[in-house]
């Protein structure tokens, strides 16, 4: 099979290129159907998905405002009765140890 | 002929000026008013633009149209960033050019066109014509180009961007752009035994 018979000269690549228009032939009514598809799915797709996590989150949430006063009188009744106790001294104590430690360490990283 | 991947070869100055006004009114009916009659104008006044270059670089009649519709709907999503710099066809190709790197279906056909052309050298004349179905001489010639000297030859001298536009399309410097061209041009050259000008 012969070579590309190509002009030595740009104009002769320019004509090479050159592809005919192509006819629009349905193409941009394909398009904007398929987008306003699209849109629609979109626009729906929150509404649909409020009312999914509604139906499913229902019951469990009914449960819990039955529930909620007397959990909060469980806990305002825990909170007047709870005394300090050895565990929560150590707790607190270790906690201040952590934090000054780390604060020097930090210091120390600072000035270096 | 308007429509024409070829435009800017064939409209005069003031007919492109107009047009890029137009183009700019739809662009912002769209952007403003989610307009989607104003958007399938547009698609109309530019799809053979963009359904031209991707037939050129997939040289694949159904994947291009596949990736042509993508793009246009890549472009409603965001032609809010188009900042008027520039025209829109240039624009539209940039987004072609990337919906056509992002997909994950990929032509071979240029890497088929590229063995029956060595098959041809070769020797084998049955099974280079076999493989050689309506090739004509601009995909021999492509088919010897990388994926991304293709796309800026397309974008150069089959859409008539010029070397900034090529450049804003593909997001590659000025300089690269046009050292791509050149150095196409001469693998044309030599590949081809052919005496084309370095201009680039």
């Amino acid at each position: 099979m012969p070579e590309p018979m190509i002009r030595p000269d740009d104009e002769a690549l320019r004509a090479l290129f050159f592809a005919p228009p192509i006819e629009d032939a349905g193409f941009s009514h394909r398009v904007v159907a398929r987008l306003r598809r699209q849109l629609w799915v979109r626009r729906l797709a929150v509404p649909l998905a409020a009312l999914l996590g509604l139906a499913i989150a229902f019951r469990p949430a009914l449960q819990l405002i039955e529930a909620l006063p007397q959990q909060f009188a469980a806990l305002s009744a825990g909170l007047t009765d709870a005394a300090p106790s050895q565990y929560a001294s150590w707790m607190v104590a270790s906690l201040v140890i952590t934090m000054a430690t780390f604060a020097t360490l930090i210091f120390v990283g600072v000035e270096d | 002929v308007e429509g024409g991947c070829t435009r800017r070869l064939i409209l005069n100055p003031s007919r492109e000026t107009a047009a890029c006004a137009e183009d700019r009114q739809l662009v912002s009916r769209i952007v403003v008013q989610q307009d989607t009659q104003a958007f399938g104008e547009l698609v109309g006044r530019h799809q053979s633009h963009v359904r031209n270059f991707l037939r050129r670089l997939t040289r694949d009649t159904a994947l291009a149209e596949d990736l042509a519709q993508d793009t246009f709907l890549h472009a409603w999503n965001k032609l809010h960033t188009y900042a008027g710099k520039g025209s829109v066809v240039g624009w539209l190709l940039k987004v072609a050019y990337t919906t056509f790197l992002q997909s994950k279906r990929k032509s071979n056909r240029y890497a088929e066109i590229l063995e029956s052309v060595k098959l041809e050298h070769s020797g084998d004349a049955v099974s280079a014509s076999r493989a050689q179905d309506e090739v004509t001489d601009l995909d021999r010639l492509l088919a010897v180009l990388g994926e991304e000297e293709r796309a800026i030859m397309i974008l150069f001298y089959g859409c008539g961007l010029s070397h900034r536009e090529v450049s804003e399309a593909t997001g590659k410097p000025l300089g690269t752009v046009k050292s791509l061209i050149s150095r196409a041009r001469q693998k044309i050259r030599q590949r081809f035994d052919i005496g084309v000008e370095d201009h680039a």
